[in-house]
């Protein structure tokens, strides 16, 4: 192998993802991908089915998702999959996630033969769910989450297969917005086949495979190299997703066994739910996977540093889910497993681990219509904070850790909808007390100028995300609000479904913050005494949180 | 006759040239920049002129300032003043973390949450007022203020884009408590819609705006100290120089001031050859900034980021800017792959060639190992011999593991640092819609010359321009820059219902203001001129794109929306059928300076006569070769040196490699291509 070659075209299969990100974000309509980039794209070879790049700001959640769509769609279509093609897909027990996310998948030819699929993902607000913008906490089975596409042409040997376009928009309260944002998404694919066709005509295909397979083989070797790192052992953990208030929660028990490969065993984890706080297997395993992804972020992603993982997940579970489960809250369950390995190797390799994040994306959408007369739909990602980690307090405000979505610019959302923010603020005391602290969460609170209906799909109301290594725990997701029909939420409740606003009515979120790591008491005076002068601790939690005098009167200051 | 200087301020050397307009005398120079205070070098380089500082007329100044100010925190003091709940949007951002993949790090904004102040007081998005605001509020925040040791005050308050009323009331409370706090409000410097982008560029603006008025004034004091009467020119980063008095006020213009200078230069230097369509790569020591021109223009981009949760939304010239220099360190990642940079080595300790004690593999040892670089080729900056011995040292501890030999791996190490430069011309190219295989390279800045060949093979371009001082080219894009100033009226509404009649009162209104302006500044009118566009995008989008107008498309509303089309088409391919937005309307308003005649220097150039041809023994592409190595100066216009050659002058070599042959050209420059082009 040239190590020259391999260089170079390892730099530009990630460039090719990186210029379908860019052109994708560009060129779409919906706020949720061109501001909030909701949305992924990658490049997946076609003789594993297993991903070559993945683009710099693309969804971590996306990336196995669409190599299991790749999988899926080349094994079903087989030789009707041709150049010029494009299937649209978006049903999640094939491609994992849920009915919003499509994705879109295009082959690549070379001397006659599928070289590789290019894939892009994006969110789709409106999918014609009962309950616009589709997180529904209520939902029972999938039917009622939104119109479910199995893979189906949406461009067949280059000419845009029109009925099947016009058939998906009948179906969503929002067509203009949408159909933007499948050109933006054929664009993408657009300029991914031609940046791969330059690539192919430079190097030629059977050195362009070569290094695809070696760069897949280095990166396994390259993450077999960290895990030997890890001491050999059982280490076991286990967290909740919340159903409502007077329903059990749901347990996630995951037995993570490191070897010379790693097994993550998922047995004792409870059974299907009625609501949609289930996951399929595919999304269980990409978000286990991206877990490892963070705590060995060195890694280049490709199909190779999935290979030392084995899963077991039993059938009948909720991390197991088939048709016709609901698994519109995919993104609750999601976070959960991925954390949950952080909260097992916390045990074996504390200072390389990190303490929970918030752990919810507590989506809110906001839906009715507007003064022109037509539907809005909008979806949201609330904003929480990280744990600690050895070295670093937790970032505020930070994309959920399954997924790298921003949050719109409030101005621009009033342009957009009916909404009027009144606070975006960090809440004290809500980040874990350790060495080093948990990020505090965000409270956000907003009311509206025309009747809306709000709904709310979240977690963390009542088990709160976990510090690691003697930290704190972060605090609770609290909503609360004034609707037509009388006060909203409360304690414990972390799901809204079609709450009636009026003009004026309001909605106030308080995420959690991230756990805290190491203990408290080993956290330095100088720091304790700048979290105190700028709010992020109060006097009182000394006390009830970190069993610490004021260092700034034992240091003489104020 | 004028006297005319320009310098550049780069992290690692200040560049200068002076000159008399009549061609009677030029001086270039190149010396350490002094870190602790740039204004330093900056005098002692204008000394080197050796003309008393009364006859100088000019003097334009590229300055990095106010980006080191950012890297090193070391700002002012700043108070923020914002909308009662939201103090915090400065920490929060736009809900980003650092990377894809890990989740470590945390985040400090410039303004420390305690010095973040909220007064009541809500614009609804359309500019009405929902709450008044509060006097109280705001007589507490200004005690508060006056009372705090500030430097700076910046001011962000939501919706203010649409009415800058509430914000303007808030100035003047300030002024009132304290008359002389730098103050910087987001309606000024940025009116345009969100509030976190508005808000740091309002605070990046205040952090660096005191910041750059000392170094002004001081500046200003030594120049004046030594004779000089008039007022300096700063560049901007959309490439526009300013008196420096107006500069201080805009701070945050002056961002890429030097890049911007640089990239002003290669364009001036091509278009002597007539060449407009161009990549510009300027690669010094530690980075390398490239930027697309098309017809002699680069275009603008607001979009700008800082650093993680730090970006600037202000008009600047589209550079990006990579860590690919002379002294980007090699090295193997964890899977046993070779990386070039984006760690330098600096110039302390520098490349292994240096002899200043660094022991890793650079580019700069890559090219020496090669034999592209002779071992006295870094004399004109004041360094000593550079060692070979230690740089094949260095290339030995990469070309070990790989199982190659330490020439394969010096060559292997300019092919990564080839493509990290290609790929970004690449994303440069595509962000704008444009096939790099019609552009010609420029290629500059120390380091430059020395990859103008691998870059034009790489990505199939014309050919590669090297300007007669390819090392001080930044420096002589300052002194080519015109005064300009930039305006910008958001519309946010359809083609349709604008009357083409209402666009040309704005319009006429931008070219207006900035007459006056360049009229109190000093500046003849005579060449003025307005460009104008208009950033326009389908109903629904939130990323405009920029269309320029000519007379015709100014003028008529399906020519502009034709233009839009094109523009459209060759960005993302497919056109749709839904309605056009016109977001705002844009002038650049600029009139010339007093310009350098290139002529001169190339005439300075011939001047010298000493030096020879020779050969050496150099590498390329895995081959041997003896090169021709000769002194620029020894060519003449007309001259054709084919590769391989080694062509070297004080501030840069060039390589002309096997398969490629250079020109010299009327101008002086070189024109490299391959042979039988």
């Amino acid at each position: 192998m040239d190590p020259i070659e391999l260089a170079v075209i390892r730099g530009r299969l990630q460039q090719i993802a990186d210029e379908m990100d860019l052109v994708h974000t560009r060129a779409a309509f919906s706020p949720i991908v061109s501001e909030t980039w909701d949305r992924a794209n990658a490049l997946i070879y076609a003789d594993t089915g297993e991903v070559m790049s993945q683009g710099t700001t693309s969804l971590p959640i996306f990336v196995y998702t669409m190599q299991a769509s790749a999988q899926t769609v080349l094994e079903r279509f087989g030789d009707r999959f041709e150049d010029g093609d494009v299937i649209l897909v978006n049903d999640p027990y094939i491609g994992g996630t849920h009915l919003q996310d499509w994705k879109m998948l295009r082959p690549f030819f070379a001397d006659g033969k599928a070289l590789a699929v290019l894939a892009s993902t994006a969110h789709y607000v409106d999918v014609g769910a009962a309950l616009p913008s589709g997180f529904d906490p209520s939902a029972s089975d999938i039917f009622q989450e939104g119109v479910q596409i199995s893979p189906v042409w949406i461009v067949r040997r280059g000419e845009e297969v029109s009925d099947v376009l016009e058939m998906v928009l009948a179906n969503t309260r929002i067509p203009r917005s949408q159909e933007g944002d499948v050109q933006a998404q054929l664009n993408a694919l657009e300029i991914g086949h031609r940046r791969l066709g330059q690539l192919i005509d430079e190097y030629g295909v059977r050195t362009v495979r070569a290094c695809i397979a070696e760069l897949a083989d280095r990166s396994e070797a390259q993450i077999r190299s960290y895990l030997v790192d890890v001491p050999h052992g059982v280490y076991e953990f286990l967290d909740y997703v919340e159903q409502g208030v007077d329903e059990p929660a749901l347990e996630v028990h995951l037995r993570l066994e490191i070897g010379d490969d790693v097994h993550l065993d998922f047995t004792g984890t409870s059974p299907l739910c009625d609501g949609p706080m289930n996951l399929a297997a595919v999304t269980t395993k990409t978000a286990a996977l991206s877990a490892f992804k963070h705590l060995f972020p060195d890694v280049p992603i490709n199909g190779g540093c999935f290979r030392p993982f084995r899963f077991t997940i039993p059938e009948g579970c909720f991390l197991a889910a088939t048709r016709p489960s609901a698994v519109g809250g995919y993104p609750e369950g999601s976070m959960r497993v991925l954390e949950s390995v952080f909260g097992a190797l916390a045990q074996a390799m504390p200072a390389s681990s990190y303490s929970a994040s918030c752990g919810t994306a507590a989506s809110f959408t906001l839906s009715g219509v507007g003064e022109n007369g037509d539907f809005f739909a909008s979806a949201f990602p609330t904003c929480g904070a990280y744990g600690g980690s050895e070295g670093s307090d937790g970032l505020v405000h930070a994309p959920t850790t399954i997924g790298l979505a921003r949050f719109p610019s409030f101005e621009a959302s009033e342009h957009d909808y009916p909404i009027v923010w009144e606070a975006v603020e960090l809440i004290p005391d809500s980040g874990g007390a350790g060495k080093w602290r948990g990020g505090c969460g965000t409270l956000m609170r907003f009311h509206v100028s025309l009747p809306a209906a709000v709904s709310l799909l979240g977690d963390r109301a009542q088990h709160h995300p976990f510090g690691i290594a003697g930290g704190g725990e972060g605090g609770l997701l609290e909503v609360t609000g004034k609707s037509a029909d009388g006060p909203v939420g409360g304690p414990g409740i972390a799901k809204l479904r079609g709450v009636r606003l009026e003009p004026g009515d309001w909605i106030e979120v308080r995420m959690p913050g991230g756990g805290g790591y190491g203990p408290p008491a080993d956290r330095p005076d100088e720091l304790l005494a700048r979290d105190l002068d700028l709010g992020y601790v109060t006097p009182e939690a000394l006390e009830t949180k970190w069993n610490r005098p004021d260092p700034r009167s034992t240091s003489g200051r104020g | 006759m004028a006297t005319v200087t320009g310098i550049d301020v780069g992290g690692t050397f200040t560049d200068f040239i002076g000159f008399e307009s009549d061609q009677s005398r030029l001086v270039i120079d190149k010396r350490p920049t002094t870190l602790e205070d740039q204004s330093i070098a900056v005098v002692d380089a204008v000394k080197s002129f050796g003309l008393p500082f009364e006859r100088i007329d000019q003097v334009v100044h590229g300055t990095t300032t106010a980006t080191n100010a950012i890297i090193e925190r070391k700002g002012a003091r700043v108070a923020l003043i914002t909308t009662l709940g939201f103090r915090d949007i400065l920490e929060c951002g736009r809900r980003e973390r650092q990377s894809v993949y890990g989740l470590h790090g945390s985040f400090e904004p410039l303004v420390p949450r305690d010095a973040r102040f909220e007064v009541r007081g809500r614009l609804a998005h359309t500019g009405r007022e929902i709450d008044a605001l509060d006097a109280a509020d705001l007589a507490s925040v200004a005690e508060t203020v006056a009372a705090g040791d500030f430097d700076a005050v910046a001011i962000c308050l939501l919706h203010s884009y649409a009415d800058p009323a509430h914000e303007v009331a808030v100035e003047a409370a300030i002024h009132r408590a304290v008359p002389d706090l730098y103050v910087a409000r987001s309606s000024t410097v940025f009116a345009e819609l969100g509030e976190f982008e508005r808000m740091s560029t309002a605070v990046i603006s205040s952090y660096i705006g005191p910041v750059m008025r000392r170094y002004f004034s001081h500046l200003d004091d030594g120049l004046r100290a030594l004779g000089f009467k008039r007022d300096f020119m700063v560049v901007q980063s959309n490439a526009g120089a300013i008196a420096h008095q107006l500069a201080a006020h805009s701070p945050a213009t002056t961002i890429m001031s030097g890049p911007a200078g640089g990239v002003n230069g290669a364009v001036a230097v091509a278009g002597a050859d007539r060449r407009y369509d161009l990549i510009s790569l300027d690669m010094g020591g530690t980075s390398a900034d490239i930027a697309v021109a098309v017809q002699g223009r680069v275009p603008m981009s607001t979009e700008n980021s800082l650093g993680f949760r730090l970006p600037l939304q202000v008009p600047m010239l589209d550079i990006a800017t990579i860590g690919a220099g002379g002294g980007s360190i090699a090295w193997l990642d964890d899977a046993g792959i070779l990386r070039v940079g984006p760690k330098s080595a600096g110039s302390r300790p520098g490349p292994a060639a240096y002899g200043h004690g660094g022991l890793l593999p650079t580019v700069t040892d890559a090219h020496l190992a090669l034999g592209h670089l002779l071992r006295d080729s870094m004399a004109g900056n004041g360094l000593p011999a550079l060692d070979l011995e230690a740089s094949r040292a260095a290339l030995h501890s990469i070309a070990k593991p790989l199982g190659i030999d330490v020439e394969t791996a010096a060559e292997a190490v300019l092919e990564v640092v080839n493509e990290n430069m290609a790929g970004q011309i690449r994303l440069a190219t595509i962000d704008h819609g444009f096939d790099v295989r019609r552009f010609a390279l420029v290629a500059f800045g120390g380091a430059g010359p020395l990859h103008a060949c691998a870059i034009v093979r790489k990505l199939g371009m014309t050919g590669a321009v090297i300007p007669v001082f390819p090392g001080i080219t930044s420096a002589i894009g300052c002194t080519l820059c015109d005064a300009r100033h930039e305006f910008a009226q958001t519309l946010r509404r359809r083609l349709d219902d604008i009357d083409i009649e209402e666009l040309a009162r704005v319009f006429a209104a931008q070219r207006a203001d900035g007459e006056g302006m360049l009229h109190d500044q000093g500046i003849a009118l005579d060449d003025m001129r307005q460009e104008r566009a208009v950033a326009m995008m389908y109903e629904g989008q939130r990323h405009p794109i920029t269309v320029e107008l000519d007379a015709e498309s100014a003028g008529s509303k399906p020519a502009m929306r034709a233009a839009f089309d094109t523009r459209y088409a060759a960005l993302y391919g497919r056109l749709l059928n839904q309605p056009i937005v016109i977001v705002s309307a844009r002038s650049s308003v600029a009139a010339p300076l007093e310009r350098l005649h290139l002529a001169a220097c190339f005439e300075a150039l011939r001047s010298d006569s000493t030096g020879r041809r020779e050969t050496v023994e150099a590498r390329f592409g895995g081959k041997a070769y003896t090169a021709q190595v000769a002194p620029r100066h020894l060519f003449g216009p007309g001259d054709e040196i084919p590769g391989p050659a080694v062509i070297t002058q004080r501030d840069s070599t060039t390589t002309v490699d096997p398969g490629f042959v250079a020109r010299v050209e009327e101008s002086g420059n070189l024109w490299i291509e391959r042979r039988g082009a």
